[in-house]
């Protein structure tokens, strides 16, 4: 067993802040659990010679990740899986067996009303969706074979963030800040920048479930009117709030110069007083963070935070403020849809798909290329990498007439930024665009290849709980090495 | 060992062939083999030449085969090589793996395998994630390389995960034998456990402890001071802080009992019985929600918490708390005098807390994940293993097979999701007699009045035709005829009729009434008829295309046979509902809240509101396998009463499934038409008919409160039910009796005649209880066109006929219900799934518990679930788990860690007791104290061990940093609730004393209005952190900053960070900031000066005196803020202040 880490040690994690904070509690766990290697990224071949809690198990590609949330579904034939059979068949019966669906009203084949056209020098094709988008081809890496599992949402939602279907896991965003910390002691490692519509099955989707608590995700409500972070608002006056921490401080020291003795759990007095440091910087850190009066007005006219569409204008904003995160090097960012289109996922169209996507299209097409751009002229691209990703994809065939019903089976994603393989198109769904065929990637496959380009080995990274060793991964997942750089 | 390894070498040095007859032997004696397997090996000095084959392949055999099974095979095997290396045949090992051979014959210390499993190559040690194996099975893997590594697997062995062969079986029952050698399964001893302790209680504790600490040579730490104790006590016993009060008393007193009486009047209070309940809520999961999409309510939830809270204060023995979470249905109740209702019941509530999907597109995959919720749930929280780890494989370290698994999963199938009646069964037989009485009155009333009211028809009919002919045409709407006519009862009727065709089935009455031609006669009297004939239509349709479920109104019932009573099949549940369909009777519902109490006349069927529609209950159907394409019932109810379509027992409602769970709210019988989905096809399904109360599953429900409110009037009936294919249109039953039909269909005169008599004669009949099967349904067409009065003023025998029924009525409670489970007198045993894949099914498995508890299938009764013998089996004395976990689990929460660290897992996975003698005496002196939870706590609160102080000497923290041998007490964070509860408990806003309904969690975002309920008081209205709501989705923040737990699994050790989150939350969180307020209100109203106000507050929440320089640092604080801000402002920042306290939040 290894020996529990000096006092004088951990007043050195937590004098770092917030993510090598956690250090100390995981190494205290671990040392309650009599097991050093329960962090997995400390464990293994290379574990004492890696700095404990920045140790990667290989060299990263990347540093952080936005992950933008297509809440619903966006359908892969009308986005980026072009399939002129199944426009060539339209209104005919669909020809394959089709699974149950949710909704049970399959109606017959239905072409794209779409048009598709190669873009960039690759060639990639796109459809005309996306137009900001698809200035920037060269630099996505397009997964056609994605599958998921589950043809619900709050399933398949729980299922992408976590790779589990029902609650008890943590999340994708949890695994990567417990594996890595964050880089900035005055913000959390992990933030959701809520558009109003969180993933259906609510906050538990960015759960930490049984990691420590320092891994949760931070929803920021930027734009609702709230508080930006709950609790950051110091509640008194400023002036009124220092004279009580230093009160606080003052008689803090007293309770621990007076208790002053070996006992492991003063340590934890001590990590907690050394709280109030970064909590109080937090207070200062996220309003600036929020502030974007520091911004030129090209960047703003870039990601449109003046949009005449009050939608794409905060979808810009939500974009922007990522791209602050990453910046400050917060480690995971996830941006979730805006509400407007409809109170729930707004993807989903279920009754119209043309008019639908190509609302829910023109939200995101600018803020999102504008990010790019925005990352890539400031030399953050090449360690950010960007996830767009629904939970499901779409039927080929029609939900009564015009929409589409929910397909797992086979849908399209894109990724983008450092270790990525721009202007690349992975895999491919059957000809009609039902089943991933050929490159099949599955939604552990994605988060084993996310980890990676963080320099995370997925079998790697676990943690011990309830008797088991839990992965992000569970007992499955392999890379998708055709998509890397 | 090393002496044995060499004398080993000197005569076996060489590897020998195989040969076939070795094999032979090997494969027609493996239980001679294995039974040799716990025996050290022979000594080889022993051994000759002539026999050495026989002894290399013992050798395997006996040590070599079961390790590799045990140890390496489940992650190194054909189909899953880990690292490339597959150890199930003598070629895998020979190709090796990712990282080169995994054996060099004869040469152990290069073979990779041996340096592995003795961890010399670092990230792999083997086996992986698990404590290194012990130096003995080192051993024999290094001698059995030594002597050649004799493998006589040609091919690949079967591993039992996949197809099972005898073969694999045998394997299997080896490895769990060897790997039931682990401490956990090991029987408790008798006491004394040690003959030189023969000290029991608290002093044996001291023992135990002290001579492991002697051992290293440590002294223990001394006792903490009184003040540090009582402080220490009172927040591990209830949560808060001591007041000043018990604390000054306590010093005070110098009596050598006077900390027994401490403990002892802690342990009287509720707040002890609340702050321990939340443990036990923390080890099932306890939720008021299902999670997923819809965050589905868990009605009366709370129940299950103000009884673990009631168990706790009158310290129900744990085994019988157990007994209650398991069978409470099936054991003899316990009642609760002073409530008048049956704990035992509630106990069932933690087969409930599930988070289950509530519109899954595969449903027999979300019974998979209730059920294995439900065992992981047992395992854990009872008895300390992870059976649910063998839903798909074997067990990986533990001596569980996934046949255990699928054996504990029929009892859990065979069980129903229910929300059971907890009152004391109403004695409702008088009433019952009573009550047909009045119903026999009823008749005889009704049966004069009308015949009165008949007398007049045949001149109010012709009138009535007379005025709707004059103002009819085809086109007419209702709304205009209704201007020009009279109100009288038979022209609005005969009016409504004609106007309607389309909502009427009486048009064509009505039509041919106002004929005038014989050829509109002819059309109206044909189309009469084959209205008529319609309701009896579908049961004539093909058998290929249509299948009758049941039919309630045949004599026969539904299994056809006229000895059957017709409901044997059948299930009924909840109180004042009868246990025969009616037949062709017909009787009076004399209806609740109607202002025409006598309005419905029951029709042959089952009514659950044969007597009253204040019964309340559930009827089920025998099971039976969907395979058409809808289903029709036809049925009837009141006060959405629910007929729902159950479906390998999923419970939701939405969405998918709102056309199978349809509310009833006609008081006629009507087709119900359930739509199957091509899904659930082959499913096992049952249909169930509740009243409203007794639905288990709610759906969303934003505003709980209002479940209390009903009046438990709610009532349904049932006639019969087919399976069909899709098209099939039904038309609601008409009611007309055929013998309407007139032979002379061309005279108005006639069909008044007809209308009359067959009335008059329903009437006789339904008087002298001799009905004709449409008697009821026509006279109920008659009251509810008007045309017969159902209401009470009609006559004053009516009116008081009603009011005696009333009086009697009222007797009846609204029944209490919490959730859980129905037993059914149903064993359905489960297939056993390869991998776990609910679509790859293979022979079922027997009920049973675990096999290496010694459970056997015979013990199980295949008329009932299981439960109860599985209940009685987990607490069984001596069942090895069930003591030991509990007795963990309290040394843990009163001490911060456990004998047994891992709390939720005693397996191989877990780690062992530090002090496994310890734990072994207090488990059988708990068992022999009758389960007391209460002995237990005095037991150890009064040892030397729990009262120690918390300063480590410099001793100890070199030889046991960890504290693992307890030399003193460790520095605590206190829980989340007791964070949240000490605030509300000194500012004096703790509501006392407390239990019911949860109160909203306050939130300052809401993330999903349609989902979520709306925003709760920011104080939770003073009530404890444990009478908050616990919703899935939407946890309460501030607790979950504290490490709340989620309840997506039992948690026995909650996990306790330290995080910026928190001081944010204490810095800045409105309630902390609100109570701060209220305190310092409290401090400046109840104290005169400043300084006995900041004494005040330290005595209540830190209990003890500020000393000089923190009184003056303080006061410095209020003149400082006083200055330049309202005094009120100075005050409440203080008192926020000292919530920020480390001192507050951490106990020595």
């Amino acid at each position: 067993m290894k020996n529990i880490p000096s006092r004088r040690e951990i007043l050195q994690h937590s004098a770092n802040g917030f993510g090598l904070l956690a250090l100390s509690s995981i190494l205290a766990e671990s040392v309650r659990l009599g097991r050093s290697e329960a962090r997995g990224a400390t464990d293994g071949k290379q574990g004492d010679q890696v700095p404990p809690g920045t140790g990667l198990h290989h060299p990263a590609k990347i540093k952080n990740a936005i992950f933008l949330f297509m809440d619903g579904g966006p359908s892969q034939v009308d986005t980026f899986d072009p399939k002129p059979l199944l426009l060539k068949e339209h209104g005919k019966p669909f020809p394959a067996s089709i699974d149950a669906t949710q909704f049970d009203q399959n109606g017959t084949s239905f072409g794209s009303p779409f048009q598709f056209a190669p873009y960039g020098q690759s060639g990639l094709i796109m459809s005309e969706l996306f137009p900001h988008l698809s200035k920037l081809a060269d630099d996505l890496c397009i997964i056609r074979s994605m599958k998921s599992e589950f043809s619900e949402h709050s399933q398949a939602c729980m299922f992408l963030h976590s790779g589990n279907p029902i609650q008890g896991r943590p999340s994708l965003g949890s695994w990567v800040g417990y594996g890595l910390g964050t880089e900035n002691k005055n913000l959390p490692e992990y933030v959701v920048i809520n558009g109003g519509l969180l993933p259906i099955g609510g906050p538990e989707n960015f759960s930490n479930a049984f990691l420590p608590a320092i891994h949760q995700a931070t929803i920021f409500d930027a734009f609702g009117g709230g508080e930006t972070v709950s609790n950051i608002t110091p509640a008194e006056p400023l002036s009124v709030q220092r004279a009580m921490l230093d009160f606080v401080r003052q008689h803090d020291r007293r309770f621990l110069a007076e208790s002053e003795g070996l006992s492991t759990g003063e340590q934890w007095v001590e990590s907690a007083i050394k709280n109030y440091e970064t909590a109080s910087a937090m207070q200062l850190a996220v309003p600036d963070l929020v502030d974007f009066g520091d911004e030129t007005s090209e960047t703003h006219a870039l990601y449109g935070t003046s949009s005449n569409d009050p939608l794409q204008a905060q979808y810009a904003r939500q974009c922007l403020l990522a791209r602050r995160l990453v910046e400050r090097g917060v480690r995971f960012v996830e941006i979730t849809c805006v509400k407007g289109i409809r109170f729930i996922a707004p993807w989903d169209d279920h009754d119209n798909i043309e008019a639908g996507h190509r609302k829910n299209a023109k939200v995101v097409d600018q803020p999102i290329a504008a990010l790019i751009a925005d990352l890539k002229a400031r030399g953050l691209l090449e360690s950010t990498l960007l996830v767009f990703a629904g939970e499901f994809g779409r039927t080929p065939f029609a939900q009564g007439g015009k929409g589409r019903d929910h397909n797992p089976q086979g849908f399209s994603i894109w990724l983008s930024g450092g270790g990525i393989k721009g202007g690349y198109c992975h895999g491919a769904t059957d000809e009609f665009g039902y089943r991933a065929v050929e490159n099949v990637v599955t939604m552990h496959d994605l988060h084993a290849t996310i980890l990676h380009l963080l320099g995370i080995d997925h079998e790697r990274l676990t943690f011990r709980w309830g008797g088991r060793d839990f992965r992000l991964t569970d007992v499955h997942g392999n890379l998708v090495r055709d998509c890397l750089a | 060992m090393d002496a044995r390894h060499n004398r080993g070498t000197r005569y076996v040095r060489t590897s020998f062939p195989l040969t076939p007859i070795v094999i032979c032997i090997i494969a027609a004696v493996p239980g001679e083999n294995f039974g040799h397997a716990a025996q050290e090996p022979s000594d080889p000095t022993e051994t000759t030449l002539s026999s050495a084959i026989a002894t290399q392949s013992e050798y395997f055999e006996t040590h070599i085969r079961p390790a590799l099974h045990q140890h390496c095979l489940a992650c190194h095997n054909e189909n899953k090589p880990n690292g490339g290396l597959a150890l199930d045949s003598r070629k895998g090992w020979t190709k090796g793996g990712d990282s080169g051979s995994a054996i060099v014959p004869g040469k152990p210390d290069e073979s990779l395998l041996i340096r592995t499993i003795r961890h010399m190559e670092p990230g792999l040690e083997m086996p992986a994630k698990v404590p290194k194996l012990d130096e003995g099975e080192i051993a024999k893997f290094h001698r059995w390389i030594e002597q050649g590594a004799f493998d006589p697997r040609e091919t690949p062995e079967p591993i039992r995960f996949g197809e099972r062969s005898s073969e694999s079986e045998a394997q299997w029952e080896s490895i769990a034998a060897q790997r039931a050698k682990w401490w956990c399964w090991q029987p408790l001893p008798t006491l004394p456990i040690a003959s030189e302790i023969d000290v029991y209680g608290s002093q044996a504790i001291d023992a135990w402890i002290g001579r492991k600490l002697s051992e290293q040579g440590i002294l223990p730490s001394p006792k903490a001071d009184r003040r540090t104790l009582i402080r220490r006590l009172s927040f591990q016993l209830r949560g808060i802080p001591p007041s000043p009060n018990e604390v000054d008393d306590f010093l005070n007193d110098c009596s050598p009992d006077a900390w027994q009486r401490l403990i002892d009047s802690m342990l009287s209070t509720d707040e002890f019985a609340e702050h321990w309940a939340r443990h036990w809520l923390d080890t099932v999961r306890y939720a008021e929600t299902h999670g997923s999409e819809d965050d589905a309510y868990l009605p009366f939830a709370y129940r299950y918490r103000d009884y673990i809270v009631r168990a706790f204060r009158n310290d129900i023995p744990i085994d019988r708390l157990i007994l209650e979470n398991l069978a409470g249905d099936l054991v003899e109740p316990r009642w609760n005098e002073s409530d008048g209702i049956n704990e035992s019941l509630i106990g069932l509530g933690f087969y409930r807390f599930v988070e289950f999907n509530q519109t899954p597109v595969d449903v027999k995959r979300e019974e998979i994940v209730v059920i294995d919720s439900q065992i992981e749930a047992i395992g854990k929280a009872f008895q300390g293993i992870t059976i649910s780890c063998a839903r798909c494989h074997d067990h990986k370290f533990d001596p569980i097979s996934d046949e255990d698994y699928y054996a504990i999963y029929g009892i859990l199938r065979s069980t129903r999701t229910g929300l059971p009646i907890i009152d004391r069964p109403f004695p409702f037989a008088q009433t019952e007699e009573t009550l047909s009485k009045l119903q026999q009155r009823a008749r005889s009333i009704a049966a004069i009045d009308w015949e009165r009211d008949i007398a007049s028809w045949p001149s109010e009919i012709e009138q009535s035709i007379r005025e709707v002919q004059s103002h009819w045409t085809p086109d007419t709407k209702w709304e205009e005829l209704e201007k020009r006519v009279s109100t009288d009862r038979w022209t609005k009727a005969i009016g409504k009729w004609v106007c309607n065709p389309r909502d009427s089935k009486l048009a064509p009455l009505g039509r041919l009434l106002i004929a005038s031609d014989s050829k509109e006669f002819k059309r109206q009297t044909i189309a009469l008829e084959q209205a008529i004939r319609s309701d009896i239509a579908p049961l004539e349709l093909p058998p290929e295309t249509t299948k009758l479920l049941f039919d309630l109104t045949s004599p026969r019932g539904v299994n056809n046979t006229a000895e059957s009573h017709p409901l044997d099949d059948w299930r009924i549940q909840g109180f004042g509902l009868p246990t025969a369909p009616l037949g062709t009777a017909t009787r009076w519902s004399i209806l609740g809240s109607a202002a025409d109490p006598f309005s419905l006349l029951l029709e042959p069927g089952y009514h659950s509101n044969l007597y009253s529609d204040r019964a309340s209950g559930s009827l089920r159907s025998p099971d039976f396998i969907v395979d058409g394409e809808a289903i029709s019932i036809l049925c009837r109810g009141t006060g959405n009463a629910r007929v729902r379509l159950v479906m390998e027992n999923f419970q939701g409602d939405s969405l998918l499934f709102d056309t199978v769970n349809p509310n009833l709210n006609s008081n006629s019988y009507q087709w119900v038409t359930m739509t199957i989905r091509p899904q659930w096809r082959g499913l096992r399904a049952h249909l169930e008919f509740l009243t409203r109360d007794a639905k288990p599953y709610i759906g969303i429900v934003k505003d709980p409160n209002g479940l209390n409110a009903s009046d438990g009037r709610s009532s349904f009936g049932v006639a019969k039910a087919i399976m069909h294919s899709r098209g099939l249109r039904l038309q609601a039953p008409n009611a007309i009796p055929l013998e309407l039909v007139v032979s002379d269909p061309r005279s108005t005169s006639a069909w008044i005649e007809s209308i009359v008599r067959i009335s008059s004669a329903a009437i006789g009949r339904m008087e002298k209880e001799a009905p004709h099967p449409t008697d009821a349904s026509w006279l109920n067409t008659l009251i509810s066109n008007g045309l017969l009065r159902g209401n009470l003023d009609s006559s004053p025998e009516r009116k008081q006929l009603v009011d005696e029924y009333r009086v009697v009525e009222s007797q009846f409670p609204v029944p209490r219900r919490s959730p859980g489970v129905y037993e059914d007198d149903l064993a359905l045993n489960q297939e056993w799934l390869s991998r776990g894949d609910h679509k790859q099914p293979r022979a079922p498995v027997a009920r049973r518990y675990l096999n290496v508890l010694g459970s056997k299938d015979s013990d199980y009764p295949s008329s009932q679930s299981g439960r109860l013998v599985l209940a009685r089996e987990i607490v069984a004395p001596n069942n090895p788990l069930t003591a030991r976990v509990y007795v963990n689990r309290v040394w843990n929460w009163l001490f911060g860690e456990g004998i047994v660290r891992t709390v939720d897992n005693f397996g191989r996975m877990g780690e062992s007791p530090s002090h496994p003698e310890l734990l072994d005496q207090l488990a059988v002196e708990f068992m022999k104290n009758g389960w007391s939870n209460k002995q237990l706590l005095r037991a150890i609160l009064s040892s030397e061990t729990w009262q120690r102080s918390t300063m480590e000497s410099p001793i100890a923290h070199e030889k046991d940093p960890g504290n693992r041998l307890w030399s003193h007490a460790s520095v605590r964070r206190i829980n989340a609730e007791s964070i949240r509860d000490t605030m509300l408990f000194v500012a004096g806003n703790l509501k006392r004393p407390d239990s019911g309904l949860g109160t909203a969690n306050y939130y300052r975002q809401v993330f999903e209005p349609n989902k979520q309920s709306p925003p709760g008081p920011i104080d939770g209205n003073g009530r404890r952190s444990l009478y908050l709501e616990v919703r899935r989705n939407f946890p309460n923040e501030f607790l979950l900053a504290f490490d709340f737990p989620r309840p997506s699994a039992p948690v026995g050790k909650r996990s306790s960070t330290i995080v910026p989150t928190q001081s944010l939350a204490l810095m800045n969180d409105p309630f902390v900031i609100h109570q701060s307020k209220r305190w310092a209100e409290r401090v400046v109203r109840e104290s005169p000066s400043d300084a006995t106000r900041i004494n005040a507050m330290y005595q209540s929440l830190l209990n003890r005196s500020p000393t000089p320089e923190e009184l003056a640092s303080a006061e410095q604080l209020i003149q400082q803020l006083s200055a330049s801000n309202a005094p009120e402002l100075a005050w409440t920042t203080l008192a926020h202040a000292m919530f920020n306290l480390k001192e507050s939040i951490f106990v020595r």
